[in-house]
């Protein structure tokens, strides 16, 4: 290293350009932004979370506010994506629905990833009979298919948006609970963290200062993949009657009670459910996209 | 006279990567006569394995590219053959050993049917033929309980063995030039020793040419007629085996011969090489190889010396021999 | 193999046993009571208890559970309460439907997977890679039911090649094994992809090629059988979803199987179904894994028991 032949990574050695100071954010950046398809996705997202956010001012119409003169109307200038069986206007209505959507995909995913990345965190760092223990629950949690989980919650519970996201989020903790424990273990081993072991710092502060820390890219990555399945399955909820109930704008029982009218307003199940498929969409490549930048070697 | 069964004019492969292009080959000269083994020398990184793999012109799943020079083997341009003329070659004139024994064999499938799918393919045998051929290969190769082994699967077998049977796949089907990429690194030394008498013995029989690759100048000593020694993507020393011994020329194979040791001579320390192989960014204006030369002069620093002929039969790419190629010229 | 097998037929016993316990526990925790839910609501207080009583319901909740396994074992799943019928019966009714779409959607999903993840494997970051992954992430992320409805809209609908729903033919196959299958082809694709792209980096695949094999051969005999071991296992895995999705899809056709029964079960709290359909459910998924299991060392010869 000394006498100037130095080797370098092989994809910066043709750079001659000087050379910039790399933190890892700006290492991140320049791998995302190469990537077309999840800028696309990146940007849809900031724009959904917009209208989540100022969704009610800027919706042309009201999204609960009956009009009978407009029943089942086909789109039109007037109204984008056509009106409901209540002449409301869908457009306004998945306009108004967004913030639904992200709220739910959110918070579940943030509940399920909290209580899996404790668990995972605690069965990698101690192992033995605390991590048999965790990891028997999840196999168990993972003998039933996600939605099948989610539904016999939901049949302890009742019907409903809150218990929607409490039975997404329970699905989700083994997943996250697997994957940060696996990182844990090979964290473990790595010089710094048996040094700080050696040295006799708490575990506490290993777990959170040095192990966490390093967990957290795949957290990051896992947690956008997790957010377009559980809008994905909330909506499937919503949809067989278990999720939210109208006349909420959720774009699951938005669909849901446009199927009546399937044959003569096919537009009443046509745009709530393609709002679910690029909103679902965008966060699947902003995932993808995470994880070529952040996390090569994992795989879905 | 001799004839040329391989002869590679001024070749350059560059690999493609995201950030630009890296020349891995960088205008490589040389032959090998038929019935000759020709050992090609160098540290890794030289090129060695890419102009290998650049003849049997297997790049397919790495970036890079043949850009410029010819292959010519038996009077035939590699280069410009179809895909399809190329693979009547590959495997059946052209055989290929490769470095890892342990991962160059299909996992799923027997050692039968790996070596039976070549002689199938080239050959044109049948099934039943196509057996007896693999169990006569595997004896030949030195290989007990052959009809048994052909039923079972390469993880059950050690490395030497799935050396022997590496090489009993590439002699399957009597190629007149066999490329050996460092054949015997990654086994242990006295198996290493068997694998190369079971090639010597195999090139006596079957008069096959090999090109052997590696970085072992013991090996060389061992089994070549005759030396090329790559740096930095160039032929830097092309002499007879027992010349490059005896009388290197080169600063660089110097380096390379004193850093091996020598049996009956008390040495205090082994010498080595300073300094590491130049990377293609900081590849440096003139030589290739002035950076860590002992004998560097003013010259090696602005310009790169051409490949010559220092002696009958010994080229060298130095400027410490300008004034003999000036003799030999004129 | 045999031994193995009888091995790990011991093995899920325990799981078995485990997830009976959780079921039984859970579809206790679902508020209301079932007595009164029998009796009706106009019954009296004397009743309720009498139907409590016949029911079985006053005993201890550990006897409960030991009735309601030792009558499991005798193909007693206990009464629907909403049509009366034994809760057998109505499962062995909406059994082979189900049955048979999963099936027909693992069969799509397979074949339009792997075609998909071969050719952008080999294609790789050429158009055919970012059409197919491009198709792959799309089907992902399609919800079921719209693709469902959609299907219906424009072949049933506007079309009328297939019909709307039911199963009354093998024509009404068709739209729902392939909105089933869809999410799972996705899946399939994006993972022999990925698999495939390793194994091609691998030094027996050079070999292969060293050999003068043809590109299709090293693909399709060489690579693909090493790539299919991983992928065979998360296919498996798959069959769950398959499971879970569905009960989505079954409502979307109107389908005579087990999810549309589960749905109804839920809607009407008639617990002996619920907790008939969630053992099976669990149990069909832990009998997969088992296949999987049995598979991949069939496949993987690196494997020896």
């Amino acid at each position: 290293m000394e006498n100037g032949t130095v080797i370098t990574q092989s994809d910066e050695l043709i750079q001659s350009k000087p050379e910039k100071v790399k933190t890892p954010l700006s290492e991140f950046w320049r791998k995302f932004k190469k990537q077309k398809m999840a800028m696309v996705a990146a940007t849809f997202v900031l724009l959904l979370i917009i209208v989540a956010l100022i969704g009610p001012f800027i919706a042309p119409y009201s999204a609960t506010e009956p009009d009978y003169d407009n029943i089942l109307s086909p789109p039109s200038l007037e109204h984008l994506a056509g009106t409901d069986a209540f002449g409301r206007d869908i457009f306004s209505r998945i306009i108004e629905g967004t913030s639904i959507s992200l709220y739910v995909g959110l918070t579940s995913v943030f509940i399920g990833a909290v209580i899996g990345t404790v668990l995972g965190l605690l069965s990698g760092y101690y192992g033995g009979r605390l991590d048999s223990i965790i990891m028997r629950i999840c196999d168990v949690l993972f003998a039933f298919p996600g939605i099948l989980l989610a539904i016999g919650i939901i049949a302890i519970l009742g019907p409903g948006l809150e218990n929607v996201i409490i039975a997404v989020a329970v699905f989700g903790i083994p997943t996250f609970a697997r994957i940060v424990r696996s990182s844990t273990l090979s964290i473990k081993e790595s010089v710094y963290v048996e040094s700080a072991i050696s040295i006799g710092a708490p575990a506490r502060r290993i777990i959170w200062k040095h192990i966490f820390p390093g967990t957290l890219s795949s957290i990051i990555v896992y947690f956008t993949m997790r957010i377009g399945t559980s809008i994905l399955t909330a909506a499937s909820l919503s949809f067989l009657g278990l999720g939210a109930q109208p006349p909420s704008p959720e774009w699951g029982a938005m669909l849901s009670s446009g199927r009546d009218f399937l044959n003569s307003a096919p537009h009443v199940t046509f745009f709530p459910g393609l709002a679910i498929f690029l909103t679902v969409l965008a966060f699947n490549l902003l995932g993808d996209g995470l994880r070529d930048a952040l996390d090569p070697k994992m795989k879905d | 006279m001799k004839e040329k069964l391989l002869e590679i004019t001024n070749l350059k492969t560059y690999f493609f990567t995201d950030t630009g292009q890296v020349p891995a080959v960088n205008g490589v000269d040389f032959y090998i006569h038929e019935g000759e083994t020709l050992g090609v020398v160098g540290e890794s990184g030289c090129g060695k394995s890419v102009t290998s793999l650049s003849v049997m012109r297997l790049l397919t799943d790495t970036p890079g590219k043949v850009v410029d020079g010819s292959i010519r083997f038996k009077g035939k341009d590699l280069l410009s053959l179809s895909e399809k003329e190329m693979r009547k070659i590959r495997g059946n004139e052209i055989a290929m050993i490769f470095q890892e024994p342990m991962t160059s064999l299909n996992p799923v499938y027997t050692i039968g049917e790996q070596i039976g799918e070549a002689v199938k393919l080239h050959l044109k045998y049948n099934k039943k033929e196509a057996k007896n051929h693999v169990i006569n290969m595997l004896k030949l190769v030195g290989i007990p309980r052959a009809e048994e082994i052909i039923n079972e699967y390469p993880h059950q077998l050690s490395g030497g063995m799935r050396q022997r049977i590496m090489i009993a796949m590439a002699m399957a089907c009597n190629p007149t030039l066999l490329i050996a990429d460092e054949p015997t690194t990654a086994l242990d030394v006295t198996i290493q020793a068997q694998i190369l008498e079971l090639m010597k013995k195999l090139k006596k029989e079957k008069a096959t040419s090999i090109m052997l690759i590696t970085h072992d100048l013991g090996v060389v000593a061992e089994m070549c007629d005759r030396v090329i020694v790559m740096y930095a993507g160039k032929v830097v020393e092309e002499a007879e085996v027992t010349e490059i011994f005896d009388n290197p020329k080169h600063p660089y194979t110097k380096g390379l011969l004193n850093s091996i040791p020598k049996l009956g001579q008390k040495m205090d320390r082994l010498d080595s090489i300073p300094g590491n192989v130049p990377t293609p960014a900081n590849m440096p204006k003139g030589c290739k190889f002035a950076p860590r030369c002992s004998q560097v002069m003013d010259i090696c620093k602005e310009n790169e010396p051409d490949l010559i002929q220092v002696e009958d039969g010994h080229k060298c790419r130095c400027f410490l021999y300008q004034n003999e190629m000036a003799r030999v010229v004129n | 193999m045999f031994r193995f097998i009888v091995k790990r037929l011991f093995g899920i016993i325990p799981t078995l046993l485990i997830v009976s316990i959780l079921v039984f526990l859970f579809v206790h925790m679902i508020p209301g009571d079932p007595a009164r839910l029998v009796a009706g609501p106009d019954a009296s207080y004397e009743d309720v208890e009498l139907v409590r009583q016949d029911l079985g319901l006053d005993k201890p909740l550990v006897t409960q559970y030991f009735t309601y396994m030792s009558g499991l074992f005798q193909g007693d799943l206990g009464t629907s309460m909403k049509t009366k019928r034994p809760v057998f019966d109505e499962i062995a009714d909406r059994f082979m439907p189900t049955f048979w779409l999963t099936i027909w959607s693992m069969v799509w999903a397979i074949i339009f997977g792997l075609l998909i993840g071969v050719i952008s494997a080999t294609k790789r970051n050429k158009w055919q890679d970012y059409t197919g992954m491009f198709t792959a992430v799309s089907g992902i992320s399609l919800p079921s039911f719209w693709l469902g409805l959609m299907l219906i809209q424009l072949f049933s609908v506007q079309l009328g090649w297939f019909p709307t729903g039911g199963n009354d033919s093998w024509t009404s196959y068709i739209l729902p094994s392939i909105t089933l299958g869809a999410g799972v082809a996705a899946v399939i694709a994006r993972f022999t992809r990925s698999s495939l792209m390793d194994i091609l980096r691998e030094d027996y695949i050079r070999t292969g090629r060293a050999k003068g094999l043809k590109e299709n051969i090293v693909v399709w005999k060489h690579a693909l059988k090493n790539a299919m071991i991983p992928v065979v296992t998360m296919t498996g895995l798959q069959f769950g979803f398959l499971l879970g999705g569905s009960i989505v899809v079954e409502t979307v056709f109107s389908w005579p199987g087990l999810g549309r029964l589960l749905i109804d079960s839920v809607s009407y709290r008639d617990y002996p179904v619920i907790q008939a359909e969630l053992l099976l459910f669990a149990f069909e998924f832990i009998l997969i894994n088992l296949i999987v299991d049995v598979l991949y060392g069939i496949m993987n010869p690196q494997i020896r028991y």
